[in-house]
Order: structure tokens, then sequence, then C-alpha cells
């Protein structure tokens, strides 16, 4: 025998309610039926009234109602009715909707009061008003329906434009005060939340070039923000250059990419990942100071990390992708966007508030290492842009090594060159010989001889050296001697890189790597074996000491040595 | 014979010690009607070449990242695989790309990964890649990305092939 299950609404609703970690998003949720209503302005209102003095002679402001109108499609009876049954009917939900379980009306308005009207006009043309309220229910759940009188249509008339127009009031009385923020503080949130949430909306333009949609919180209309500030990436230098990065303006760290979520490859979402500014730099620039920069960027400890927007609405901010995203002020530059259709909530198990996904295991797997190139180049280019600061400040330990090491090695070379001078004749040539080939072998470029020249760089960091050598020794023409550092070796971006708060052992490295080049060297230069054949051992050295330690580090547990 | 296997092999030398780029592609049974089509893209510089990789791959031997793991961790349904077509790319006779660290050959299987994907993606071929890459600074190479350029071509022609057999 098979027997009906019966539900208590009243109870479902309680429950539903306490999703809702604030009155904005409370909001925000109902502005979605707006937009997926085809609605081209919504106005959130927050209406107050006086509260009566206890004594103190002081009059306070509190929230009276909360109202969202709009001049969307509107609804009919059956429409109305629709949108107060839980779970309502997926005939209602048009493709990119933003709705998904036809819950979120019933949960979000409770959350903030205990009545709830609809005023609405749909193409039948009538205007009928549905009020649900908590206080006068007789049975366990049911609403009163009838058509709007007049104060009532025009309150409509007046949001919608005119009397022929459709489109819904949602008004929310009997506030929960006991546990509301005051009105001010819900405005805010509102301002700053709605612009990031409903951006590829706001953004969007009709065919006669007009926005779209138009949100205002009481008058004033949001502005879209895009959390990755992607309009103000140049487009002729839009590539982030980690090691080079002065940290002034929007860089891809990652463009558009589409990774699969799905186990048939027929799901699919699209990743980015931008390096915002870095704010000491910024100020540094006189364009404008530290706090405005965070202000205008959002650059703080809530939001690094990845924005996952749903049919184009925000439904996760600054989303740590099951902890891809760790905690790590050298990421506030970080931000990224993962862009998903409705076909995706399946399989990414999208909960009842639309806020949370799970990765799927393909997701997971593909997002992974994207997620963990772009975090290694973020906190890289953050830290070149601290370097480049500190060195205006004359703090740069990298260039307190090189100091060191240049002084160091003028004695050294001048030494060399008065014992060249007063050798025997036969040694002499030899010798000069010698320094020549050197040089020919391995010239310094003009670029890294003028680094030399003006800032004393002995230790030079390069792009890349060839098959993976760690270090290469070159000689300027008057046979000054440095050393390159493949910064694309896995030791420098796997642990140098990690661990460069450690200006002690950034300046050590430095100066075992110019000790590698000066003893190379002089084995070239004044030592007893044939130089050609030096020359030979030393880059095949150099390839397999590369190769090794690629090897190695590889098979090895990274954090034991870098502690992250 | 439903347990006779079938293999036509275009070159010898995917046995031979050299760096090789390749792609494996099979069925893998969702449920006992449907199945679902899985794709694995590798690099390798195996002692047997290509072919020796491919048989790991293959092989119920846990200890390395396989195929056959893959599929085991992404599909609930086992690791049953039918219809299996391989491609082997041979890399460019750098020295890069065949010294024993994997850095460069690395490299150019994340890019290559990524170039499949999109194409995938873009053309809705409905082939899932199950295989795991990881990025360094190499990519940015120029003649990474050229690997790359021509070793994705050379697998997106040969995965149309085997999406429409």
């Amino acid at each position: 025998m098979k027997k009906p299950i019966s539900t208590n609404p009243n109870r479902l609703i309680n429950a539903l309610q306490r999703y809702y970690t604030s009155p904005a998003s409370a909001l925000l949720d109902i502005c979605d039926n707006a937009v997926s209503a085809n609605a081209t302005k919504v106005r959130l209102s927050i209406n107050l009234a006086p509260k009566p003095s206890n004594g103190s002679g002081k009059t306070k402001a509190i929230i009276d109602s909360f109202q969202v109108a709009d001049n969307g499609k509107g609804m009919d009876e059956v429409g109305l009715h629709n949108a107060l049954t839980f779970g309502s009917s997926e005939s209602f939900y048009t493709e990119g909707t933003l709705s998904k379980f036809g819950l979120g009306l019933k949960s979000a308005a409770s959350s903030l009061g205990r009545k709830l009207e609809i005023i609405s006009r749909g193409n039948d043309g009538i205007t009928r008003i549905a009020t649900l309220d908590r206080d006068q229910l007789i049975q366990d759940y049911e609403y009163e329906l009838r058509e709007a009188n007049e104060g009532e249509k025009s309150l409509l008339d007046q949001h919608v434009g005119s009397a022929e127009h459709t489109g819904t009031i949602i008004q929310i009385s009997k506030i929960r005060l006991e546990s509301m923020p005051s009105p001010t503080e819900i405005k805010n949130r509102l301002n700053a939340r709605a612009g990031v949430i409903f951006f590829f909306h706001l953004n969007k333009n009709d065919a006669d070039g007009k926005q779209a949609l138009q949100i205002f919180v009481d008058d004033e209309p949001v502005k879209p923000i895009d959390p990755l500030f992607r309009e103000e990436i140049s487009k002729n230098d839009d590539e982030l250059d980690e090691a080079n990065w002065d940290g002034l303006s929007v860089k891809w760290i990652l463009k558009p990419q589409p990774i699969q979520l799905d186990n048939e490859g027929s799901i699919s979402g699209t990743v980015s990942v931008v390096q915002l500014p870095h704010p000491p730099s910024v100020a540094d620039s006189g364009r404008m100071t530290q706090s405005a920069c965070r202000e205008k960027y959002m650059i703080g400890a809530g939001n690094y990390g990845v924005y996952i927007y749903r049919n184009g609405r925000l439904i996760s901010w600054a989303d740590n992708l099951d902890g891809m995203i760790n905690q790590d002020q050298d990421l506030y530059s970080f931000r990224g966007s993962l862009e998903l259709k409705s076909d995706s909530d399946d399989i990414l198990n999208l909960d009842v508030t639309k806020s949370r996904i799970h990765l799927s295991e393909i997701a997971k797997s593909q997002l992974t290492a994207k997620i963990s190139e772009a975090k290694k180049n973020s906190i890289k280019a953050w830290d070149s842009a601290k370097s480049c600061l500190n060195r205006k400040l004359g703090e740069e330990p990298r260039d307190t090594i090189n100091e060191q090491i240049d002084s160091a090695r003028k004695i050294i070379e001048n030494d060399e060159k008065l014992d060249e001078k007063v050798a025997p004749p036969e040694e002499k040539k030899k010798l000069e010989k010698r320094r020549i080939q050197a040089i020919e072998t391995t010239p310094a470029t003009p670029e890294e001889e003028s680094k030399l020249r003006e800032r004393a760089e002995r230790v030079q960091y390069v792009d890349s050296l060839p098959d993976n050598q760690l270090w290469q020794r070159a000689l300027s023409a008057d046979g000054s001697l440095i050393v390159r550092v493949n910064k694309s070796h896995r030791l420098i971006r796997d642990v140098v890189d990690v661990l460069h708060s450690n200006k002690q052992l950034v300046m050590t490295l430095d100066l075992f790597m110019f000790s590698l080049a000066s003893a190379e060297y002089k084995l070239v230069y004044n030592g007893s074996y044939e130089e050609r054949i030096i020359e030979k051992i030393m880059e095949s050295f150099r390839g397999q000491v590369g190769d090794e330690l690629s090897n190695v580090l590889r098979k090895m547990d990274l954090p034991v040595i870098t502690g992250s | 014979m439903a347990r006779t296997s079938y293999a036509t092999i275009s070159r010898a030398d995917i046995a031979e010690r050299y760096a090789f780029l390749y792609c494996i592609h099979a069925l893998v049974p969702t449920d006992i009607k449907s199945t679902s089509k899985a794709m694995y893209i590798g690099q390798t510089r195996n002692r047997f070449g290509a072919i020796g990789r491919l048989t790991q791959h293959l092989s119920n031997d846990d200890t390395c990242n396989t195929f056959k793991q893959r599929i085991g961790a992404i599909f609930n349904t086992g690791d049953k695989l039918t219809d299996i077509s391989f491609i082997a790319c041979p890399l460019s006779p750098l020295k890069s790309f065949l010294v024993d660290s994997p850095d460069y050959r690395e490299a150019v299987e994340a890019l290559v990964q990524d170039k499949v994907i999109q194409s995938i993606v873009k053309q809705n071929l409905k082939v899932v890649v199950v295989s795991r890459i990881s990025y360094n600074a190499y990519t940015r190479e120029r003649f990474i990305q050229e690997e790359a350029d021509a070793i994705s071509r050379e697998i997106l022609t040969w995965i149309h092939d085997v999406c429409s057999n």
C-alpha cells in the first residue's frame, strides 16, 4: 500500500529561512526572481518607521518593511500560486533561469519578516495581491488572494511606469527585528554586493544598446562591478610577467579556458584568473592611496579566491575551491572566476542556497593544476612588486648581496689582471688567450652589461637557460664575471620563491651561485686542463646538476623544506 | 571471439626509447547499456618507447599514475576499457626533450592537454580527458609552444577520426 507523505510547511519554512546569513543575501535572492522574469528595472527598498521612545526621549528609525519591485513579466493567478508553492513547478523556469528549487522567495522572505505580500500584474492585465501572513495562519500554510485595490494598483503603476505594464512588488513586513542589522548596514552590504553578484546582467546591453538591467538600492543605481576588473587589462600588454611585475595594473594570469565538469565530457565551465594591483606599489606611484586602491579593487582577507557564477549570477564569493586556495596574504591580488551554467547543477551538487558547489572529480583534476600554477605566479608577482619597492628604499636583499659580491670580485679581478701583467711572456700569452676565449664563449648581453654597470648585478636571474641548467656564467667585454640563474628551474620556482621572505637564504643562494660560476671561470682561465675540454665538461655538468635537482625535488615532499 | 584484441601499429619505432607525447582513447562502461569516451594525454621516455608506457597504462600495476587508475578514480563503474585507440607523437630531437628530467616534456604535455580540451569543448565532442597535468615555467618558451601546437594538431585530427568511428 502506498501512502502520501504529508509536509508541514511552517516547520519547513522555519528550517529554510536559516540558510540566509544576512538580510542582504535574502533580498538579492528575491531579486533573482525579478531577473528571471526579464525585468529591466529592479528596485530594492528599505522602508523605515519611527520606533516609539521608551522613556529615553529619543526616537529610533527601525525597518518597517522591505520591498523588491520589478517591471518583469508579472504573474497571473496561476503564477502567484506557483510562486507561493514549495518546490514550485519547473515548467515556470526557462533555460538560463536563476531559480532552481522553487524555494527561494518563501524562505528568503521568511528570513526577513513574518508577512509576505506579492502585488503582481501579468499578461491578463489584472493586478492581484497574494498575502501570506504567518501570524494569521489558520491551517499550516495558506495565503489570501484577491484583486488589488486602487492604492495597491497605483503603487505598482508607480514602479512599472504605467497601468498597462506588467510587474511585481514583493513586500515583506512584520520584520524580524530581533536579529536584524541596522538599515545602514543592510544598505551598505547591498551596495557592496549587488554590483558584483549581478555583474554580467548589469553589464549587458539590449538591442538598442541600453543597459539591459538596472538595479536600484532605494534610489541609487547599482554599478556593475567585475571582481576581476577585466576591462582594465591592457589589450597590448595583458599577460602577467610575474618576475618583473611592477604591481601597478591588472594582468591575466590565466585567460578564460574551458574545463570539463562531468564524466561524459558534455558539460563544461570556464575558468579565468587575474592579478589585481599591489596597493603599496600603486600608492608609491602616486596614483591613489593604499586604502583607495584596496577599496577600489576590494583587496582584503575575505575577497581573494574564485568567484563562481551560475547563469551569469554570482553564487559563491571568493570561493577557496575545496581548499585549493589557501590563506596567504601574498595571494591578496589573486582573483579568479568560474562560470557555470545550470546544466552543471546536478554534477556539482549545487546546494539549496545555490551558494555552494561540490567539485566533481574531473573538475577537480582539471582545475587543480591551473589553480596551483596561477597561485604560484600570483605569489611570485606580489613578491616582485614588493622587491621593486624595497629596491627603491634600499632594502632589497639581492641588491645588498650583489653589492658585496661586486666589491669583493672587483678586487679579485684586479689582482688577476696584475698577475697576468707581470707573468712571464709565455704564461702571460696563455692567460690572455684563455681569458679572451672565455669571454668569447659566454659573452654577457648588452642588457646584462648595463645591469652590472648600473646596479652591480653580479647574479642575474634570467627567464630560462638551455637544457634545464640552473646557472650559467657570462663575462662582460672587460672580463667582469656574472652568473645567470634560471628562474624557471624547479629549485627556484618551488623552493626559493616560496622562501622569498627569508632574506638570509636569498643572499646565501646568490653567493653560492656566484661561487659556482667563479670556480668554473678559474678552471677555464688558469686551470691546468685544456680549456675547451673544461668548457664542455662544465656545460655537461651544469645540465646534469639541473636535471638531477629537478628529479630529486619532484620526488621529494617539498613542504619539508619550504614549511608551507 | 569476444576476448580477442586487434591492434595495428604504423611504425616499429614506437617501441624505441625516445621522447613521445601520446594520447589513449577508450570506451568506459557507465552502466549496463551505455559507455563514456575517455582520453588520457601523457608524455614518456620509457625504456620500451610509447608502447611500453601504454602497457603500463593498461596493466593492473598500481605503482604509477595510469589511465586505468584514473578511470577507476573517476568512474564508479570500474576500469574495464574497450575499443582502445592510441597515438604516439615523437617529440623533436632536442636535448631538452631527451634528458631524464621530464620538465620540458611535461610543459608540452600541459599545453597539449589545454588545447585538446579547448577543442573538445568547442566542438562538443563528448570525450572526457582524465589525465592530470602539472605546469611549469617552460610552458612560456616559444619552442615548447611550437612543439605543443604541432602535436595538438596531430592529436586533434586523430581524435576526430576516433570519435567519428
